[in-house]
């Protein structure tokens, strides 16, 4: 598809010239691509290479942004130091475990969902409670959490109410070490269930009807069709749910910033929280570049699966 | 496609799904509404035990406190308005002719340029701010609304580029052909030919530039502080206090709120688009 479009325009020379200027060969020949392209990648290695040679050259010194020290170079130690690091380590470990038990769950509860908005298309109400139930898709994470730190709160919050109107025992929510980590999972899931519900919807409605005919003839029971028909045919849409989701993940930090912080001890002391600390509350810029280059290599490696998916989608 | 005879059976199950997709309607807009009504509460009855159900509608103290001239909130809604707005506009005078080039051009190592983007979208900001900031500080841009712009463009650039890519790729060459044979430049026909076609993308990308900036948190904590604050930085100033006061955070909660519930009700068809980059539908 690439390979299509990427010459024609550009092998014409301007009508009645053999010789283009400079000029020419901007404004309408082939070195027109480049200039128009420049910016961008300018913007782009600000963002993406700047980061990097910072992040290489900064780790491997003493830097930090507060006090003017004399820069010395200190080899690898900032890597062993955040090897070491009990708290960069157990934030790794935290991250780990929200995306297990996330990961799962949040692809479940999309197909669950997404197969009741496609019952449920042409009722009455039916636009209206899809267009209601994906709010949580548009907005931001930290407004989400404070709302849940409010509703959830142990002793004023409406979240007991509703388990005693259903005659559940009350639970501490993010004020309790056990519980935290599984409430952060529960209001990330709400805030996320939405979209891959969307995706996955959308791969369903592209699944021809008569497939599900056929298997209506042959008497196939609903779980059959979810093995043998949905969960085969959405594959590629569910491994592209799965790395956007695995991306999120990493990148968790509004929804912990405005309800625990990290805590209650280290309970939510996810991967984002613990380089921002190191970064922006103890100011150890170095240790800190060393950290995000960690991260950032494990994303860049989750990017190219993701592109592979994608340039198989478009074949 | 049921008879007649089916149909009367299936019933039941309508019924049962009917009330789930209320349900799930139900369950992601509670904590919005709940909000909304604490907004008309006092301190006293948002702290309440039972909760107070229904406030009086007519306390509008906590909204006009924040939002009134002189509120404390009009600054930091103000300086979001200004940074996600300016975001947009400059996002798209760069993304698209870079599109545009990627999508048309014969651009040299093009797979990896868009490797390269992509992987700059996804990666977290966070393994990027602290370089980020730095440079701002170096560049004497740090604490102002133009160096939060900076960050988001370059952030939100990949995003915008790569999905404009494959809506320009899905304009029809054929109908550019035709007006470079009857002698419009090739920046005409990028103007009134492709961008026409192109619309639904050029919508995707405002929009999602629009709200990424409108909703970010990280980059404004770390780069903006008190006069430049943004709506999200003033709003987790509530998450930090001990007593919380949530009738007040609760009023510009629900402000901040309100474009992305505009955007779920008027522009719901490109949200797939906008929030997958295009991997599951291209439009």
């Amino acid at each position: 598809m690439q390979a299509a479009n990427a010459q024609p325009a550009s092998a014409a020379p301007a009508p009645g010239e053999v010789q283009q200027t400079l000029r020419q060969r901007i404004l309408d020949g082939d070195l027109g691509g480049y200039v128009l392209i420049a910016p961008a990648i300018i913007l782009l290695a600000l963002l993406t290479v700047w980061p990097l040679i910072f992040s290489v050259g900064i780790s491997l010194t003493n830097y930090n942004g507060l006090v003017k020290a004399p820069l010395e170079f200190v080899g690898l130690d900032n890597y062993v130091r955040a090897f070491n690091d009990p708290f960069f380590i157990g934030s790794l470990v935290t991250t780990a475990k929200v995306a297990l038990v996330a990961l799962p769950l949040q692809v479940m509860l999309a197909y669950v969902c997404a197969r009741i908005l496609q019952e449920a298309q042409g009722m009455i109400g039916s636009h209206l409670f899809r267009t209601l139930f994906i709010i949580p898709t548009m907005m931001s994470s930290l407004t989400i959490a404070l709302f849940f730190r409010y509703s959830l709160d142990p002793v004023i919050g409406v979240g007991n109410e509703v388990l005693r109107f259903f005659r559940l025992p009350p639970l501490l929510f993010f004020a309790d070490g056990q519980q935290a980590l599984m409430t952060l999972i529960a209001v990330y899931l709400w805030q996320w269930v939405p979209f891959t519900s969307l995706l996955v919807l959308a791969g369903l409605l592209g699944i021809p009807r008569h497939i599900y005919e056929a298997a209506d003839l042959d008497g196939s029971r609903w779980y059959h069709r979810v093995r043998y028909i949905d969960v085969p045919l959405l594959r590629r849409v569910l491994v592209i749910a799965l790395i956007l989701a695995i991306v999120e993940i990493i990148r968790l930090f509004d929804l912990v910033y405005g309800t625990t912080q990290g805590g209650p001890g280290t309970a939510t002391y996810v991967v984002s929280i613990g380089i921002y600390r190191i970064g922006f509350q103890d100011f150890n810029t170095a240790l800190a570049a060393a950290t995000s280059l960690m991260v950032l290599v494990l994303t860049i490696f989750i990017a190219q699966v993701f592109v592979r998916e994608m340039r198989e989608e478009r074949r | 496609m049921t008879t007649r005879g089916g149909s009367r059976r299936v019933k039941p199950r309508r019924v049962l799904v009917w009330f789930l997709a209320l349900l799930l309607a139900i369950i992601s807009t509670a904590p919005i509404v709940w909000a909304a009504l604490t907004s008309f509460k006092s301190f006293v009855q948002a702290n309440a035990k039972p909760p107070m159900w229904v406030p009086d509608f007519y306390r509008w103290k906590n909204w006009i406190d924040q939002f009134a001239p002189g509120g404390e909130a009009v600054e930091p809604l103000i300086n979001s308005l200004i940074v996600a707005t300016s975001t947009m506009i400059v996002t798209m005078v760069v993304a698209i002719p870079a599109a545009y080039a990627l999508a048309r051009y014969g651009v040299r190592r093009k797979p990896d340029i868009q490797f390269w983007i992509i992987s700059s979208r996804m990666m977290p900001l966070i393994a990027a701010i602290v370089p980020l900031s730095t440079m701002l500080v170096w560049l004497n841009l740090n604490d102002t609304l133009q160096g939060l712009v900076i960050v988001y463009v370059a952030f939100n650039l990949s995003f915008a580029v790569w999905l404009l890519t494959i809506f320009f790729s899905n304009v029809p060459i054929e109908i550019e052909e035709a007006a470079r044979i009857d002698g419009v430049s090739r920046m005409g026909v990028l103007w009134h030919v492709t961008f026409p076609l192109a619309r639904a993308g050029l919508v995707v990308i405002a929009i999602f530039t629009w709200i990424f900036s409108w909703n970010e948190l990280l980059a404004a904590i770390v780069v903006t502080t008190g006069q430049t604050e943004t709506l999200p930085v003033y709003l987790s100033g509530f998450a930090s206090n001990n007593m919380t006061q949530y009738e007040k955070l609760a009023a510009v909660g629900v402000a901040q709120v309100i474009p992305a519930i505009l955007i779920v009700f008027f522009a719901q068809r490109y949200i797939v688009a906008g929030m997958s980059m295009g991997a599951v539908s291209g439009e």
